[in-house]
């Protein structure tokens, strides 16, 4: 015989089990939820009109600091940032430190001073101005950095490039192109004390091992000319030398004139890809097989609307990845109007 | 007429006494109405911290120029020792020893200088190039191109924002090698000695001065400086960084040519090369405030640099009439 009380007593208590088990799984729903609710990339970054009409309404002054203005992807950047600023009626104070991590650490200090509403930079030596932003953080200024986070201080994020696999995916390309196993490769580069430089090369390392290749020189410089002496001096010493990887910019640039001088036929793949870059693979004779590019505007874009988004109380993530375009040949034309928009192509 | 020359000679020679005040105070007159930002104590504050660095090798700079040597590798040790520095406290080692460590580093590195340009008749500016050029690459070598951050709280916080007698300790630091290295060249035989080497180096050596041992005490002093100056930089930027000084050594030698001293040597003075320091720091801090591009600061900086030293030679002209 069931006992109709037990029976009740028995289900309610199994309801109220269900309930506290459905609450506790809500509750972690939310938390794991609230936790996700950071802005992670740079579409979430973006402004609605109410918050560009709030914005314009704020007179609000950004520092915004290179570490230096030489090269296409920190002109694309400034210029992004500086567009985007104008659109939505923030101040820009724009400067480069010109390479030196002394200099910027005076030009961030100098923004806390004159009290800026926000300071976005892309550090020479993320390890080097985290006293700053401790200052920034005692003054209430939101710090937005690019390439890598300080050693000290708060930042709201810090704004990555898809280093590793960008330079792991030209990587590839060069290896593929090249076809053969235990290819001797070349990487030529710079001596920055930057984690997205050691990340470029991790990436192409990885590349050439993914491919059963074979590092053979690894040069590095700041200027071109000295570069361009690396790259020749590589070729010349390595009679089987079947490719270069140039990890930034003016290396790229170094190593295409240096495979045209030596009249060989050794294919080159890049990180950065620039106006010397895509004329080249406009030209239809090119040594370059694949260039890796950052997005250099969206990320200037994304400077301003990470600083306005922490003023208007939004999480931003710890680190926002933009992925970068591999650029060839085949795609040149239609990535120039992605990655530099607004700017002639170099082949107009 | 002979009345006539000496008013000339007379007002030369405080025409050019006063040209690295003068310029000190127009600058500052400038900034100050030229920016909101400028004339308080915070900004300051912050000018003598962090022109600290630079005083101290423009101080050590000096002794060199006066005895008609040169000394191109400061930027580079400077950023070599911050980064011994910082490992060295990675490394477990006590701030106060490892700042013991690097100053002690440091003079064997100045000395090693004097040794070879004194010893091997080698000019300094062939010498110090090669001294830089060692200190770069080893920089980047020890840190695989990757600053080392400071983690001791103490460190940073003494050399960089701690006060004494309500005197921040980098200022503290410079006052104190100011006032050594004047009482040094002003009060001491040693002193008169490197005037002496700087002016006529044979008729010093014919005196009885001993050239040698001097220059190589010189080069050994600016390396004590050069090591203080690391500690102050590796404060300042939380890191030892390799290649973080570029433009110290220019900076220097900049501030002690505008403060009237000779390339060729027997010229210098510890209170002008301040005067100088501080102007080109004042320069610095006033144009970034004034959110000067980085480039046109160097077009800036340059035609100040080479205005102060026509208006000193023309003085100086004056002054031999």
């Amino acid at each position: 015989m069931i006992d109709a009380r037990k029976t009740g007593v028995t289900t309610r208590l199994g309801l109220t089990a269900v309930a506290v088990l459905l609450s506790a799984i809500i509750a972690s729903t939310s938390l794991v939820t609230a936790q996700d609710a950071c802005l992670g990339t740079a579409e979430a970054l973006h402004l609605t009109d109410a918050q560009k009409a709030d914005l314009k309404s704020r007179n609000l002054r950004f520092g915004f600091l290179t570490n230096n203005i030489s090269d296409d992807f920190s002109r694309t950047l400034v210029k992004g940032g500086e567009d985007y600023a104008a659109e939505v009626g923030v101040e820009l104070i724009v400067n480069s430190a010109d390479f030196d991590a002394n200099t910027q650490l005076s030009q961030f200090d100098a923004l806390v001073q004159q009290q800026v509403d926000g300071i976005f930079l892309t550090a020479v030596d993320a390890g080097s101005i985290g006293q700053a932003v401790r200052r920034a953080n005692t003054a209430d200024i939101p710090v937005f950095i690019v390439g890598g986070a300080p050693a000290r201080g708060d930042v709201i994020s810090v704004m990555n490039a898809s280093s590793y696999q960008g330079s792991y995916d030209a990587g590839i390309a060069l290896m593929d192109k090249i076809g053969t196993s235990n290819a001797k490769i070349a990487v030529l580069g710079i001596p920055f004390a930057l984690q997205t430089i050691r990340d470029r090369e991790k990436g192409i390392l990885d590349a050439i091992g993914a491919r059963g290749g074979q590092l053979i020189s690894m040069q590095s410089d700041f200027s071109q000319d000295t570069l361009l002496q690396l790259a020749t001096n590589v070729i010349q010493a390595n009679e089987d030398l079947a490719g270069i990887f140039a990890t930034w910019s003016l290396a790229v640039n170094a190593a295409t004139e240096a495979v045209k001088q030596s009249g060989r036929d050794i294919p080159i793949a890049g990180y950065d890809s620039e106006a010397p870059g895509y004329a080249e693979l406009a030209s239809g004779s090119t040594p370059i097989v694949a260039l890796s590019g950052q997005q250099a505007a969206v990320q200037g874009r994304a400077a301003i609307e990470g600083l306005a988004q922490a003023i208007f109380g939004a999480t931003l993530c710890e680190e926002i990845i933009t992925p970068n375009l591999l650029v060839t040949a085949d795609n040149h034309k239609d990535m120039w109007p992605v990655q530099y928009p607004g700017t002639p192509a170099p082949w107009e | 007429m002979a009345q006539e020359t000496a008013r000339t000679h007379g007002l030369a020679q405080w025409v050019r006494d006063l040209l690295p005040y003068a310029g000190l105070v127009l600058l500052i007159v400038y900034f100050s109405f030229a920016s909101d930002f400028f004339f308080n104590l915070r900004n300051f504050e912050r000018l003598a911290t962090d022109s600290a660095t630079l005083i101290l090798v423009a101080l050590g700079m000096t002794l060199v120029i006066l005895v008609a040597e040169i000394d191109l590798s400061v930027g580079a040790v400077v950023a070599l020792l911050s980064v011994v520095v910082a490992q060295a406290m990675a490394a477990g080692i006590p701030w106060h020893l490892s700042v013991l460590l690097i100053l002690c580093l440091s003079v064997l590195i100045g000395a090693f200088n004097g040794v070879i340009t004194v010893i091997g008749q080698i000019p300094s500016f062939i010498v110090t190039l090669g001294t830089m050029a060692i200190a770069t690459g080893a920089a980047f070598v020890f840190t695989g191109s990757i600053s080392v951050p400071i983690a001791d709280d103490t460190f940073l916080d003494l050399f960089y924002s701690d006060t004494v007698w309500g005197i921040p300790v980098p200022l503290l630091i410079v006052i104190i090698a100011f006032a050594g290295s004047l009482l040094q060249l002003q009060r001491t035989a040693f002193g008169r000695e490197l005037f002496a080497i700087g002016t006529n180096i044979e008729a010093a050596r014919l005196s009885g001065v001993a050239v040698k041992r001097n220059k190589i005490a010189v080069f050994a002093i600016m390396g004590f400086l050069v090591g203080w100056a690391s500690v102050l930089s590796a404060s300042r930027l939380g890191s030892g960084a390799p290649g973080s000084s570029p433009a110290l050594t220019l900076d220097a030698i900049a501030a002690v040519i505008i403060g009237g001293a000779s390339l060729f040597g027997g010229k210098a003075s510890i209170l002008r090369a301040l005067l100088g320091a501080l102007l080109i720091a004042v320069l610095n801090n006033g144009m970034v405030l004034l959110n000067i591009n980085v480039d046109s600061q160097y077009i800036v900086k340059g035609l100040i640099i080479l205005l102060a030293v026509v208006l000193e030679r023309i003085a100086a002209r004056e002054v031999a009439r």
